[in-house]
């Protein structure tokens, strides 16, 4: 999974009519740029050198930054989405696998140390109701369900059909070496809302829920070390 | 309460914030009775440590008397004279366990910035910016202090206020690095930096065991009080030529140990100090190095360099050459005070080590932006000027008050 998850560099990611697109506007706007001189040609200078390095070398760093990865892509496809956004966080956790794997199970508990989520309700022993912070005071829902329980190895969840936004995640809990406790291996993904637009919106802005779930691990983290979530607080939260 | 806020670069201000209360069940609130300054509240002031809000207030070194604990903590009680260590340890992750305290986990809860500079998060510090975690700090009349059994510590008895104090901060500062410098019997240490760190390092290095200790400043009064204090030789880098005289005073060998308590806005003389001056006012880089490049320099072949000073981003020229060719061991770190402070008592109590020195200037909290100003400039032979909360002019909010930069 996880080579398939990070992104390769250095591989050639721009091919074809778009390589050769990138060589034609590279070159137009470098005479435009030069033509009108000043700020904004220096500006459309270096623009234009960034578009004719893509059509030399045929990679491009921005574009793998926001294309999917083929993790993402073996997502989607998995789950029948158009697309997914995917996140896989993990932190070492200095108690017993099967401690953290029992507080994570009654996913009521989530909501004390994931940011975004206002309420984790169990419905029965695999199902439970979602709700969770949306962009502009918004709220989304959905239902989740185990799709696996490995008791203090793994536990998997995907949204039924019906979502707000569909989503699946999993967790593993992983002795860490040399006594150290428990490596926490998580995954998060979901299909972005507004197609293709939205996924790029939520990436760009940091928004996303991907970006979001390794605070909310280490919170996980310092609620199960310490009893509490740390906090810079003059005084408790209302 | 009354609380030294920070306004904006050199701007300091008393101000009335609301008093503080129990956030977590690990907490404690502590009413302040003394509160120092410390060097490294200047790269604050000064706007070399970013992630300062207006508002946020200073001060991690201080003394005084529980008012109240949250439902977990065991070993404090209301009226308990305290002294606190400011970087923040939980005591339960993996690194706690290590008792490296200051490479906490859990202490930070806005790890974002730390984790993008230096590769991965760091501990909380009491009133350190936001890039330590945003906690309000100890020039106030109250302060909250979270995981207090790890971190609050009982003063006891025999050990006087003043002298207690700087077992807060100073004290184990300066013992780490004598610590970290790996002090064999018969060592001569050179340390850099004769503020309250370098003198505490100084008498720190006698306890571990060196022969000799050399002292390197500047100011006249402060390389009188480490002679005097600190039992060490002075060294005035204005007068000498500090890597000559280092290499002369050990018969060639350069000192085994070489401790600098300086940090990243080191003073010196010579083409290469105003170089360094410039690209950091140009902000090309953030350190200036002169003290810990003359260090690493002059450190005798196989010998250590224990860095106590804070550094915070990137220094030029820094001579990794030289570390590698002479067999040289750098260690470095926030203090792990949870480690040192019992000892230290122990040695306070036994008349070995006597901190209460290094408080030249007693004023109300009131007093509290003159009082950085005369530390910053070094008027009046300030070595640290302390505030306090309890005592002096009634509270009321003063004006703005520039600290020359």
């Amino acid at each position: 999974m996880h080579d398939a998850y990070f992104k390769p560099h250095g591989q050639p990611n721009v091919h074809g009519m778009e390589r050769m697109g990138s060589a034609l506007a590279g070159t137009t706007l470098a005479a435009v740029a030069l033509r009108r001189g000043g700020a904004a040609g220096m500006i459309g200078l270096l623009a234009a050198a960034g578009l004719l390095g893509r059509a030399v070398t045929g990679r491009c760093a921005v574009k793998r930054m926001l294309q999917p990865s083929a993790y993402e892509r073996e997502i989607a496809r998995e789950h029948g989405w158009k697309r997914a956004s995917a996140t896989a966080p993990s932190v070492t956790i200095n108690r017993p696998r099967d401690e953290l794997y029992r507080y994570w199970r009654d996913f009521s508990h989530l909501g004390g140390f994931m940011e975004h989520i206002e309420q984790v309700e169990v419905l029965d022993d695999t199902r439970s109701r979602w709700t969770v912070k949306a962009p502009m005071g918004q709220t989304v829902q959905w239902i989740s369900r185990v799709t696996e329980d490995r008791p203090g190895e793994r536990i998997a969840w995907e949204t039924e059909a019906g979502a707000d936004v569909p989503n699946a995640g999993w967790v593993e809990f992983r002795d860490a070496p040399g006594g150290r406790g428990t490596e926490v291996h998580a995954m998060l993904a979901y299909e972005p809302p507004g197609g293709e637009l939205g996924r790029l919106a939520a990436k760009l802005s940091g928004r996303e829920p991907g970006m979001q779930a390794r605070s909310d691990l280490r919170r996980f983290k310092q609620l199960m070390e310490t009893g509490e979530v740390a906090s810079p607080a003059t005084w408790a939260p209302a | 309460m009354q609380a030294l806020c920070w306004h904006g670069i050199n701007r300091l201000q008393v101000d009335r914030v609301p008093d503080p209360g129990l956030a977590g069940p690990h907490d404690a609130i502590v009413k302040v009775s003394m509160s120092s300054v410390c060097g490294s509240d200047l790269h604050l002031i000064s706007g070399y440590v970013p992630a300062m809000k207006p508002g946020d207030v200073l001060g991690h070194e201080f003394l005084g008397e529980i008012v109240e604990v949250g439902s977990e903590v065991r070993g404090l009680d209301r009226g308990d004279r305290v002294i606190t260590v400011s970087i923040l340890a939980c005591g339960q992750c993996e690194p706690c366990r290590r008792k490296d305290y200051s490479c906490c986990d859990n202490s930070n809860p806005k790890p974002a910035f730390t984790e993008w500079l230096y590769g991965l998060p760091c501990a909380g510090i009491i009133g350190y910016s936001h890039a330590f975690g945003g906690y309000s700090g100890s020039h106030a009349e109250y302060i909250r202090v979270p995981y207090a059994d790890v971190n609050v510590f009982k003063v006891p008895d025999g050990v006087r206020d003043e002298q207690a104090l700087f077992v807060s901060d100073a004290a184990p500062t300066g013992y780490m690095g004598a610590d970290l410098a790996g002090i064999e019997a018969g060592d001569v240490v050179a340390v850099w930096g004769c503020g309250a760190v370098g003198q505490m390092a100084m008498r720190s290095a006698f306890l571990l065991g060196a022969e000799r200790v050399i002292a390197i400043d500047r100011f006249a009064d402060r390389l009188r009080l480490a002679a005097d204090k600190a039992g060490a030789e002075p060294l005035n880098y204005e007068q000498v030529d500090v890597h000559e005289a280092l290499i002369e005073m050990t018969g060639g060998r350069g000192p085994d140990r070489c401790i600098d308590c300086v940090g990243m806005e080191a003073h010196g003389t010579g083409p290469q100090y105003w170089y360094d001056r410039t690209k950091q006012q140009l902000r090309l880089h953030t350190e200036r190095g002169v003290a810990l490049r003359q260090a690493i320099r002059a450190c005798r072949k196989g010998g250590t360099v224990s860095v106590m000073g804070v550094y915070g981003g990137f220094m030029d020229k820094f001579p990794i050459g030289a570390i590698v060719n002479k067999a040289l061991t750098v260690r470095s770190g926030q203090q792990h005070g949870q480690r040192y402070v019992q000892r230290l008592f122990g040695h306070i109590q036994a008349g070995e080590l006597d901190p209460s020195y290094l408080l030249t200037h007693p004023m109300p909290l009131a007093d509290g932006p003159h009082g950085y100003d005369i530390f910053k400039t070094k008027q009046d032979d300030c070595l640290r000027a302390v505030f306090l909360p309890g005592a002096g002019r009634p509270a009321e909010s003063t004006v703005p008050h520039g600290v020359p930069s």
